[in-house]
């Protein structure tokens, strides 16, 4: 058989990438259960499958009997406990904390997988059998058309479920209307549960049964985020079989790009089929069908935002910045190296959460993109700089540049697609650029390396390594030029809030329709506001790359996202100080460093803590730390004046 | 003779096969306080809405000082001086009453807050308002934009009869400095009482378009009332009770 | 607080304390069980007489007395991908040195590990905690496959890095580093060159990972070399540990080519031999020795798949047909009994070995210049890599790093038996600016 493109070799791939659409397929209409009866996005779906499979596959290998049912109790538990300890406490709050809450459930998950399992791959036992089948010149193997048998299967009895029977009834109302189903005797909390478990069952049977089909590792799954968060978002997060039928799309998608791959009329770079279609494909699909879905406006009827952290009115930034900056010197002075460089780690992930801020909690559009803005800024930074080899200041310009634009892009279809959505369009949109962009072997960083010059300014280096200040790396003149860096964004960001701009977009974000009938032209806000973003993220893509000499693609992947935009939530993103919280908590950088040291946590315990953290802080502080830091400090205030008069 | 500041010609709405407006004719002079009252699912709402922007015509014209307002969105009408009130007040929580206000474009010589005599809440959240004054800041933000046309919606409901009588006299300031109002609203003698005119709807059609007391006693309009359902706005024209008891 | 809210928190604190648990159980068990071999190891003099003369040092045991010699040594274990082997297995070199080997110059050698798990920020904090650590003079680089820029950029000039294995177009493109053996940017064209020569294959079809870098720059450079050698190919990406290798190979027309050549890293390699042999694929299979993992062997059905393997250095899973590897599995055996022999280890082993070599010659404290001079001038051997490597030599194609593209391919007939490995030197084969 060749690989010509006739219509057989067409369909033989078809059903080839059933297998892998299946899966994506069973865990995305479990993120429909969840999301309509919870109104959770649970990115943690693929990870807590992953769980279960390798649970699964511990017990076969150790002999135990009926571990396939063993398996099914597990996912059960999974789901029952994931509702009442995480999403329970979080009813009443906002969806960004539910989605950083399930991203710690996902950050969790993975670490427990890596603790107990280690990172290289396991053997997952066979359920279907493996046999081939001859269909039409090609043998496929049997399992895959039994996946995806039961994946149709299933769905349909979820179908069934939800439309003529009692249970099913009671959730669909009690996801339209809690205070509702309350009045009508329904016990939610008992719905919930059922519901949990009915999706984490789900998943996790799919998981047990799709792994043989790929060596157990810890982030087959959890990478499938995108697809699964793709298709349940076409279905609109209520049909199952509109998103069933995306799922097997993007199977058959990545399967019949193998095969165009092979064509030599397919794009290619040096040699190489060009990387990253496969992701770019479905995003631009998404993009282009929620634009064409979405209004300009909301209109009245669905005019109620969904509620996000408060964004107060700072009061004069001056002597706190003046007094922040002081400490800064002071701790660059004089703390220790390891030190010095959490407070560099902490001030860029600062930055890169003020960029958030702005979009995100001034103008309430929930973009993950962020991450790969900053990439963008980088690798434009070392091309300009390496390949062109333009002298500073013009590589990072190009790179500030280059980021403000890329965020440009990601604000078109902001201007119609809104809240999750938007965020699952982003995510995807960042794994598209990740992929197409950062790991293309000519403008990315595949095959060369995208190094990046120092700063050298009449003749003098300002790098980590090296500078007029010091002598052990990390420098402190190079600490200083992140500090400067970070007190201008802090500046920018507190004046755009007292602003006549920060006030429309926090307009925009309150009420869009309110909005536009008070004048404010929406779509322009919102444009204005991804251009500072990016000028943020750029501005932190840049310093990135000055700090660890270079950039990679792996820096800005979609697990990376989401992690650093739940640091950003828990930090608060409603505020300046929620930004410099956030990056107090980032990875590696102060918190953590102190945590780690002080506590002598080894290193491989770390993902586990961290996801665990993420957790209890969100459901402690649902509208962010830096939120609930200064109603503490008020109400201490309030009780000390109580006191004080009594 | 004047010439209308909005003229509108034979409105139809039509969504999904259901009729919200149809072929409805109104025109608002300067300087009018014009209320439209009629029974629930009278069309009030969508008129507004199709005026301001927010709901898509499927027939007719709409034309704002001589200019078609159908080639523009909400926030170009907005600016062209066409602006409204929300039932639901859609007021801006993250923002100070100040900042509410300060989000329309174009400024006042006077305050809004100043003359609806609600300036001391400047530096207070929407949140920690009372429902009037909420309801006050909505309209202070409708004003700040020098409106040449204000449109409201359900504007007293939740309102205490204080309340309300304040709203009323309000409206008839800003109608004096040179705004026209179309208010729409249940509230019978509030309506009635403050307006230059008022226009009934039923079913998605203008039944009747007058000065209040000719609308008090025709009987179209009573019939429409006396045909709606039973409810809580159930009541005659004139609010004595005539026919059905007022359930409050 | 109310009982309910107490109660919360004391299941959530009982339900974080039973994660741990469950975890902490069994984090010791990533110890690999060994792959049986039949054949009789030489003893531990054997290996003594024969690394002592490579080495250049003198018999015996390292005399404790004197201060010890430090070498700051940077590994990737803990987090995705995870190496632990390479420090066991250097530090197992360590013990053979200076109990048999003299250590350095007569004084004990001692490993200051520091290890990364996962980040850039790790690598920079490893690179800034060895740059300010007196007693090191040399930093002996493991395979990092993140934040190696900024350990280049922070050690330069300051302490001598020696590399292992290159993992980026970063490593391959240092300058003053160098890499002893090939890793991902250096093997295709012996494997081209195998492919030409042995199996005298017209036809190929070549499946790589696209989302990993490397494999990305192996799939060009093999594009290359075939097209230097003359044979015709197609190949097509899939990514990592993805259940669509079919798809891709039919794609790549495997079913009727002459050899399949498969570029990827440990977890494509099941779902590839899956797919293999459901597909019927009768070509010979070219894997990387990624595939020789023992994952592979246990998801395979207890046996890894026939193919040929590719690797940089002698087949240390096969004693009885090489020499240095039997030295290598004796050496490990005594000092680190039960340890995993694979993977990352004989790279990190013979560094360790490689680094007493070089400090015998220089003295305990080299600067680093001193240390690249004599990486430039090295021509060999390898102790279990090629005879001859000539560091430097690819620097006009953009590769200043890279010592060799010497491969050793080794086909598996299966029950662990191996035929001796085929010694391939590519030169330049495939490797263009």
């Amino acid at each position: 058989m060749t690989s010509s493109l006739g219509p057989e070799q067409v369909l033989a791939f078809v059903a080839l990438g059933l297998g892998y659409g299946a899966l994506i397929a069973g865990l995305a209409t479990g993120l429909v259960v969840t999301y309509r009866s919870s109104g959770v996005i649970n990115v943690a779906a693929g990870a807590t499958a992953a769980l279960v499979a390798y649970v699964y596959s511990e017990l076969r290998t150790t002999g135990v009997p009926f571990a396939l049912v063993i398996g099914l109790v597990v996912a059960a538990v999974l789901g029952a406990l994931q509702y009442l300890l995480v999403y329970r406490p979080l009813a009443k709050a906002g969806p960004l904390a539910k989605l950083v809450a399930s991203s710690g459930v996902l950050l969790t998950a993975q670490a427990v997988i890596v603790l107990r399992w280690g990172a290289d791959p396991v053997a997952a036992p066979a359920i279907l059998p493996q046999e081939t089948v001859d269909l039409l010149g090609v043998s496929i193997p049997q399992d895959r058309l039994l996946l995806a048998g039961l994946v149709i299967v299933a769905t349909a009895l979820l179908w069934a479920l939800y439309r003529h029977t009692r249970f099913g009834i009671a959730t669909r109302a009690t996801a339209d209307s809690a205070k509702g189903s309350v009045l009508l005797g329904l016990s939610t909390g008992r719905l919930e549960v059922a519901n949990w478990v009915i999706a984490s069952v789900l998943g996790g049977l799919f998981g047990m049964l799709a792994a043989p089909t790929t060596q157990l590792q810890p982030t087959t799954f959890t990478l499938l985020v995108v697809p699964v968060l793709t298709a349940a978002l076409l279905g609109g997060f209520s049909s199952f079989g509109v998103t069933v039928a995306t799922a097997f799309g993007l199977g058959v998608v990545n399967s019949l790009i193998a095969l165009l791959q092979g064509q030599s009329w397919f794009p290619q770079v040096e040699g190489t089929p060009l990387p990253g279609v496969t992701e770019l494909v479905p995003f631009l699909v998404l993009a282009v069908t929620l634009y064409l879905r979405g209004r300009a406006l909301p209109d009245r009827l669905t005019a109620v935002a969904p509620p996000m952290p408060r964004a107060p009115r700072p009061r004069r930034a001056g002597p706190a910045m003046a007094v922040g900056a002081v400490v800064a010197v002071a701790a660059l002075a004089g703390l220790p190296f390891d030190w010095r460089q959490a407070l560099v780690n902490s001030m860029l992930g600062a930055v890169l959460c003020l960029s958030v801020v702005v979009t995100t909690g001034f103008v309430g559009q929930i973009s993950f993109a962020q991450m790969a803005v900053a990439g963008a800024a980088g690798y434009v930074m070392a091309t300009v700089g390496g390949d062109l080899g333009l002298p500073f200041p013009l590589p990072p310009l190009a790179g500030i540049a280059a980021a403000v634009l890329t965020s440009l892009l990601f604000s078109v279809p902001a201007r119609r697609v809104r809240g999750l959505q938007l965020a699952v369009l982003t995510l995807a949109g960042g794994v598209a650029a990740q992929r197409f962009w950062f790991g293309n072997p000519q403008w990315g960083s595949g095959l060369r390396p995208a190094n990046v010059a120092p700063i050298t300014v009449f003749g003098m280096e300002i790098s980590p390594s090296r500078s007029f200040w010091g002598t052990e790396p990390p420098s402190q003149g190079f600490g200083l030029v992140v500090l400067a860096a970070l007190l201008g964004c802090v500046f920018l960001v507190a004046w755009l809030r007292r602003s006549d701009l920060g006030a429309r977009m926090l307009a925009v974000r309150s009420s869009e329709a309110a909005a536009a009938a008070t004048g404010v032209n929406v779509g322009a806000v919102k444009t204005l506001a991804f251009a500072i973003g990016g000028l943020l993220a750029g501005v932190a893509g840049v310093l990135y790359g000055y700090t660890f000499t270079g950039v990679s693609a792996d820096r800005f992947g979609p697990l990376t996202s989401i992690a650093f935009f739940g640091v950003a939530v828990l930090g608060g993103v409603g505020t300046v100080g929620g930004a410099l919280v956030g990056g107090l908590l980032v990875a590696q950088g102060l918190l953590f460093h102190a945590v780690t040291t002080w506590f002598g946590i080894p290193p491989d315990y770390q993902p586990l803590f961290a996801g665990l953290a993420v957790v209890l802080t969100v459901i402690g502080s649902p509208d962010g730390v830096a939120v609930s830091v200064a109603d503490a400090a008020r109400s201490l205030r309030v009780r000390r004046l109580a006191l004080g008069e009594s | 003779m004047t010439v209308p500041l909005l003229r509108a010609e034979a409105l139809s709405l039509y969504y999904g096969g259901v009729c919200a407006l149809r072929r409805i004719d109104v025109e608002i002079m300067p300087g009018e306080l014009v209320g439209v009252i009629g029974p629930n699912g009278a069309g009030k709402s969508t008129l507004l809405d199709a005026i301001t922007g927010f709901a898509p015509l499927t027939d007719g014209s709409l034309t704002f000082e001589g200019r078609d307002l159908r080639r523009h969105g909400p926030t170009q009408r907005a600016r062209m001086g066409v602006a409204r009130t929300w039932q639901t007040l859609q007021l801006f929580e993250d923002l100070t009453v100040a900042e509410n206000v300060r989000t329309a474009v174009g400024r006042h010589s006077v305050s809004p807050l100043v003359r609806l005599g609600i300036d001391r809440l400047a530096e207070r959240m929407p949140g920690e308002l009372s429902h009037g004054q909420r309801v006050l800041v909505g309209v202070a933000r409708a004003l700040a934009g020098s409106p040449k046309l204000l449109l409201m919606d359900e504007p007293a409901a939740g309102l205490d009869g204080h309340e309300r009588a304040l709203l009323g006299e309000i409206l008839r300031d800003v109608v004096a400095s040179g705004t026209s109002v179309v208010l729409v609203d249940h509230d019978m003698p509030l309506v009635l009482g403050i307006c230059d005119r008022v226009c009934v709807l039923d079913f998605g059609e203008v039944i009747t378009d007058g000065p209040p007391h000719a609308v008090r006693h025709d009987p179209a309009v009573i019939a429409a009332y006396l045909g709606a359902d039973e409810g809580e706005d159930s009541e005659s024209p004139d609010g004595s009770g005539i026919g059905k008891e007022a359930v409050r | 607080m109310t009982d309910r809210t107490r109660a919360r928190r004391g299941a959530v604190a009982l339900g974080a304390g039973l994660l741990l648990g469950l975890t902490g159980c069994s984090a010791q068990e990533a110890v690999q069980k060994p792959v049986p071999s039949t054949a009789k190891l030489p003893g531990l003099d054997v290996a003594q007489r024969t690394l002592s003369d490579y080495v250049g040092g003198t018999p015996g045991a390292a005399d404790k007395a004197k201060p010890p010699v430090y070498i700051g040594f940077v590994t990737q274990q803990g987090g995705i991908p995870s190496f632990p082997e390479a420090q066991a297995a250097a530090q197992a070199a360590v013990a053979f040195a200076n109990d048999k080997l003299g250590g350095v110059q007569g004084r004990p050698l001692e490993l200051v590990p520091c290890v990364v798990v996962s980040a850039q920020e790790e690598a920079l904090n490893c690179a800034q905690r060895m740059a300010g650590d007196e007693r090191i003079n040399v930093v002996q680089l493991s395979l990092l496959t993140v934040g190696t820029a900024s350990v280049y950029e922070t050690l330069a000039g300051r302490k001598a890095v020696v590399g292992q294995t290159p993992a980026s177009p970063t490593d391959v493109a240092a300058r003053d580093v160098y890499q002893p053996w090939p890793g991902s940017y250096g093997i295709q064209g012996g494997i081209a060159k195998y492919v030409a020569e042995v199996l005298k294959a017209k036809n190929v079809a070549v499946v790589y990972d696209g989302d990993d870098p490397g494999s990305a720059f192996g799939a060009k450079s093999v594009a290359a070399a075939f097209g230097q050698l003359g044979v015709t190919f197609k190949q097509v990406a899939t990514q990592t540990g993805s259940a669509d290798v079919a798809s891709a190979l039919v794609s790549a027309g495997a079913l009727t080519a002459d050899a399949v050549v498969r570029i990827s890293n440990t977890p494509s390699c099941v779902p590839t031999a899956r797919a293999v042999q459901q597909l019927g694929v009768k070509a010979p299979v070219i894997a990387l020795d990624f595939c020789t993992d023992d994952s592979v062997r246990q998801a395979n059905g207890g046996d890894l798949p026939k193919w040929t393997y590719v690797g940089q250095s002698r087949n240390v899973l096969s004693p009885e047909t090489d020499e240095q590897a039997a030295i290598y599995r004796s050496a490990m055996e005594a000092y680190a009994p039960g340890a995993k022999v694979g993977g990352l280890a004989p790279y990190a082993w013979d560094s360790i070995i490689l680094d007493v070599k070089m400090l015998n010659q220089l003295g305990a404290t080299p600067t680093p210049e001193q240390v690249s001079g004599w990486w430039k001038g090295f021509g060999g051997p390898l102790f279990l890599g090629p005879e001859k490597v000539g560091c430097g030599f690819l620097a006009d194609k953009g590769l200043p790093s890279l010592c060799s593209t010497t491969v050793f391919l080794s086909p598996y007939l299966g029950d662990g038996k191996w035929e001796r490995s085929v010694e391939v030197n590519a030169e330049s084969i495939g490797l263009a600016r």
